[in-house]
């Protein structure tokens, strides 16, 4: 390999390093979007340090009328998802493979750790309907 | 109520899913990491500028290692391979019309969009252009052929300008099942038994030799991601190269292939892009209100008229890059004084977009790849969705890969970066061949490097774009409705 080469390979190397230096961001910036408002809550089951975010969705008829925009947590936060319907119906997150029970105007509730990154929807099963995406970010 | 599950599915057209089938778990990438990759890419490519002003030469490795005859041009090897191919075509034509509803317990669905049209086609970038090899429509020809001496004979010669435009034409439609037909399992079936007999009667019509080159799109793309291979098939030998070397060996020999190139890249910059909030406010923000306001029950009218303008943007995409590609190539043209036709000049520069438009395909759909394919394994055992275990694996399939974000975020980035250098290196090596005093040559690429960092940033911007797809938001639906929602 010419000499050239090398030196450019290495170049490269360097412009990239000096650039992800660069753009990296320095401190660690909240993902929360303003159109989200989780509401904080501690839970007993909450191991101490990890915070508790939840969600409350209402559904009338199949359809949501109710709800946070877009549901934002942390990698590692724990999640309580509420929800309320006035039809039987089943609620599923996909990714997750969590799934529970609605039983007409009774709450619903979905407890469970946020290990996994990406963004997840939310459906309920038996009509297909889609009430939105938890979207978990990486730390 | 109608409307407001119409404008539902139809603000949200990813209920049913994102691509023709399969879910995803993507996030947009992060703002700094697009700015990253923003700028590697521009400064990257002055590296490689850097690298052609001091190298002086286009050293291209047309060298190539010969690793021998190949297994299959042998005996009957070929021979069982195409029975398996039309095998499996014909399994999954079955299992798609007579199969279970269910997309997710039926076999065709999955072996079709994910095995064939994902993990095959990402494979032959590495394994090279087997499926010329293998197509199993032509395998089916081959049969008819066989019983019917002379079935195939070519009755018409193929014209000279019709070039790949019905593999163009092939191709959009397929996009279209893709991103918009929602196809059930049957609905599948049908589209592969139409797509059957349209290659059934092309053969007949223009002979399988012209077919197959020219109108088969499957073979049409699939020779284009296999000139990025490190190997090559000839005569019956497999040959070692350079990667990518095959890209750089012959011009385009049509433009409807610089359209399949560039549609390559656009139909899967529209995927991106047509369920992205900013993409979906176009049409509801600023085409929609004035409009509606001329129309008694504008919402059911724009209803449909939503689907029409998302098609014709799919359909259009191609020709935006093509005009954005001709102005560049036709800056290059006066910079260099060349005496090469626009025309020329936009052929011999097509394949060098290549592995721009491959590594953004691969960026957007590897993640949809890896958390469906393993779904064959317990498919193979129970391919119609009857309850059948031929080999034991119907309940013991291996766990759906869930690639971390930030993982998915890196690759992406990285891919990107990657596919674009390659582009850049190739443009420039192109040049070198092209105009051969150097200084002209260098200053040949600065129209080509900026369209090229102008392709990448516009992927990259996609992929950090937010997703409307799925999001409940209830004040906006209902204003731009208009219907009540309660």
């Amino acid at each position: 390999m010419p000499a050239v080469r090398i030196v450019f390979a290495v170049l490269a190397v360097l412009v990239l390093a000096g650039l992800w230096y660069a753009f990296r961001p320095h401190h660690e910036a909240p993902t929360q979007s303003a159109a989200v408002q989780p509401v904080p809550e501690t839970t007993p089951t909450a191991p101490v340090g990890l915070p508790t975010k939840a969600f409350e969705l209402v559904v009338r008829d199949g359809k949501p009328v109710a709800g946070p925009a877009g549901m934002r947590v942390r990698q590692g936060e724990r999640v309580t998802l509420r929800i309320e319907s006035n039809a039987d119906d089943e609620l599923h997150l996909h990714g997750y493979d969590l799934k529970v029970r609605i039983k007409a105007g009774e709450p619903a509730t979905l407890e469970f750790a946020a290990t996994r990154t990406g963004r997840f929807e939310l459906e309920l099963h038996e009509r297909h309907t889609q009430l939105g995406a938890l979207e978990v970010y990486p730390q | 109520m109608i409307p407001f599950v119409g404008l539902l599915v139809l603000v949200f057209p990813a209920a049913a899913s994102a691509h023709a089938f399969g879910q995803t778990y993507v996030l947009p990438i992060p703002f700094w990491m697009y700015a990253f990759a923003a700028s590697a890419a521009l400064a990257l490519s002055f590296v490689v500028v850097g690298y052609f002003v001091t190298a002086k030469d286009a050293v291209r490795n047309a060298r190539t290692v010969d690793l021998g005859g190949i297994l299959w041009a042998r005996g009957g090897f070929l021979g069982v391979l195409r029975a398996f191919s039309v095998a499996l075509l014909a399994l999954t034509l079955l299992t798609a019309l007579f199969g279970t509803p269910n997309p997710f317990a039926n076999f065709s669905v999955t072996f079709f969009w994910i095995i064939f049209v994902l993990g095959f086609a990402y494979a032959t970038a590495l394994i090279g252009d087997v499926y010329a090899a293998l197509n199993p429509w032509r395998g089916l020809c081959d049969l008819i052929e066989w019983r019917y001496p002379g079935a195939f004979r070519a009755r018409v010669t193929y014209p000279a300008w019709l070039g790949y435009y019905p593999a163009l034409v092939l191709y959009m439609g397929f996009i279209w099942v893709e991103l918009f037909a929602h196809a059930s399992p049957r609905g599948l079936g049908l589209y592969l038994l139409a797509y059957t007999l349209i290659n059934l009667g092309g053969a007949r019509l223009f002979g399988p030799d012209a077919w197959f080159r020219y109108g088969e799109m499957f073979a049409v793309v699939l020779r284009l991601i296999a000139k990025m291979a490190p190997v090559e098939y000839t005569s019956g030998r497999l040959r070692l190269r350079q990667p990518f070397s095959g890209l750089l060996k012959e011009p385009a020999d049509h433009p409807s292939l610089l359209l399949i190139v560039l549609f390559m890249l656009s139909s899967t910059a529209f995927d991106g892009v047509h369920q992205t909030l900013p993409w979906v406010h176009i049409f509801w923000k600023r085409i929609y209100p004035p409009l509606a306001a001329m129309i008694a029950q504008p919402y059911l009218f724009f209803v449909d008229i939503y689907y029409y303008w998302q098609w014709s943007m799919l359909f259009l995409s191609p020709f935006f890059y093509l005009a954005v590609y001709l102005a560049f190539i036709w800056l290059m043209k006066r910079a260099v004084r060349s005496e090469r036709t626009l025309r020329e000049l936009a052929l011999d520069f097509t394949f060098c977009l290549v592995p721009i438009a491959f590594v953004y395909h691969v960026t957007h759909y590897y993640t949809l790849l890896l958390t469906q394919a393993p779904a064959i394994v317990p498919l193979v055992s129970d391919p119609f969705g009857w309850g059948w275990d031929l080999f034991g694996t119907a309940r013991r399939g291996p766990n759906p890969v869930i690639v971390p974000a930030d993982w998915v975020w890196h690759t992406q980035v990285a891919l990107i970066l990657v596919g674009h250098v390659v582009s850049v290196y190739l443009a420039h090596a192109k040049a070198l061949e092209l105009f051969p005093r150097t200084g002209r040559a260098v200053w040949s690429q600065l129209p080509m490097l900026v369209l090229m960092v102008a392709f990448t940033t516009a992927g990259l911007w996609i992929l950090s774009l937010p997703i409307a797809a799925g999001q409940v938001q209830l004040p906006q639906t209902g204003a731009i409705g208009g219907v009540a929602l309660t």
